[in-house]
């Protein structure tokens, strides 16, 4: 068999994350940015609140590639990339960047008021960012992020960077569920 | 499920598959690049696509795979081709062998393209590629 892997979610303690898988190979399943620190692919207990003014954020959303199966060879080449689009509704967008610094990876977990609004994703307040945060649907299927991500026989488990993403909610926003949107990883196997 | 076979110079078959063989898949990255005669991609055990190789041409190749959060099938494109050394400049021909069916050939990765960017060299790739050069 090829490698077999998977992209997926991570929640709670640095350290001790909570592993949820988005896609398994077979199967993609969205995840929500929620105002909590939770995997949710339907929860609407703890949307994100439109404020008056200003904006409210979704927790953070730690995602990475996990290998099941090791590759015969070596997976690299990894790439990020959105559909280009942000089709989430006026007064929504989305932020993103790479988190590789520190411990556990760069992973952080993400923290702020459930339901009404996280902390917003910086290089001040989430230590393992790379960059600041900049909008995800500049990095396309022809101009995608490149990340530093390796892994080779025989081996097995998380390998690469993070791609670390949030929600960002205005006060221009309506109420109600925002269209899914779709984000991608491509990489090479020998 | 594509899988590879390749016949080499001295007229030995190495397949990426191979159940008397431990380990039974190995990977493309053990072929020796510099003498392949033909290159076969096969789906199940029908053809996909072949490639015959002339002297000096190195193979590439590489399974590229794109996951999506919410997609429930992966796409999956296969790389085959050659690249060599001509008077100093890397050539390149590479078909893109996606596994709906659909075959495209390009002359040389183009790095803005979707799915015509280039490879990440191995480190035996590398050295093949210095090889070449120093004896231009």
């Amino acid at each position: 068999m090829v490698a077999t892997v998977q992209i997926i979610r991570k929640t709670g303690t640095a350290g001790a994350e909570d592993v949820s898988v988005i896609n398994d190979g077979t199967t993609g399943i969205n995840t929500r940015a929620n105002a909590y620190d939770t995997h949710s692919t339907a929860d609407t207990t703890n949307p994100i609140r439109i404020p008056a003014a200003s904006s409210n954020y979704s927790y953070w959303v730690s995602t990475r590639l996990k290998c099941t199966v090791s590759p015969a060879g070596t997976i690299n080449n990894v790439k990020w990339f959105s559909d280009g689009t942000n089709s989430m509704g006026t007064g929504v967008t989305c932020v993103g960047e790479l988190a590789s610094t520190g411990a556990n990876a760069g992973y952080i977990q993400a923290t702020g008021t459930p339901g009404t609004t996280g902390t917003v994703l910086s290089m001040a307040n989430h230590t393992g960012m790379d960059a600041e945060p900049t909008d995800v649907f500049a990095w396309t299927t022809g101009s995608p992020k490149t990340l530093t991500a390796t892994i080779s026989n025989p081996s097995t488990g998380e390998f690469g960077e993070h791609f670390v993403y949030q929600v960002v909610v205005a006060s221009t926003a309506s109420p109600g569920v925002t269209t899914s949107e779709t984000f991608s990883w491509r990489y090479d196997e020998t | 499920m594509y899988n590879w076979k390749c016949l080499l110079k001295n007229g030995s078959i190495l397949e990426q598959y191979d159940d008397k063989r431990e380990p039974k898949e190995i990977s493309s990255d053990t072929i020796d690049h510099l003498n392949v005669e033909t290159f076969v991609l096969f789906n199940g055990e029908n053809l996909v696509y072949i490639l015959h190789m002339d002297p000096g041409q190195r193979l590439i190749y590489r399974r590229r795979t794109e996951l999506a959060a919410g997609e429930r099938i992966p796409l999956v494109c296969h790389l085959v081709g050659w690249q060599m050394t001509v008077s100093g400049e890397n050539v390149q021909s590479i078909a893109y062998c996606f596994e709906d069916g659909v075959i495209e050939s390009v002359g040389k990765f183009r790095d803005n393209h979707p799915w015509f960017y280039s490879v990440v060299p191995t480190k035996k790739e590398m050295e093949e590629n210095n090889a070449a050069n120093s004896t231009i």
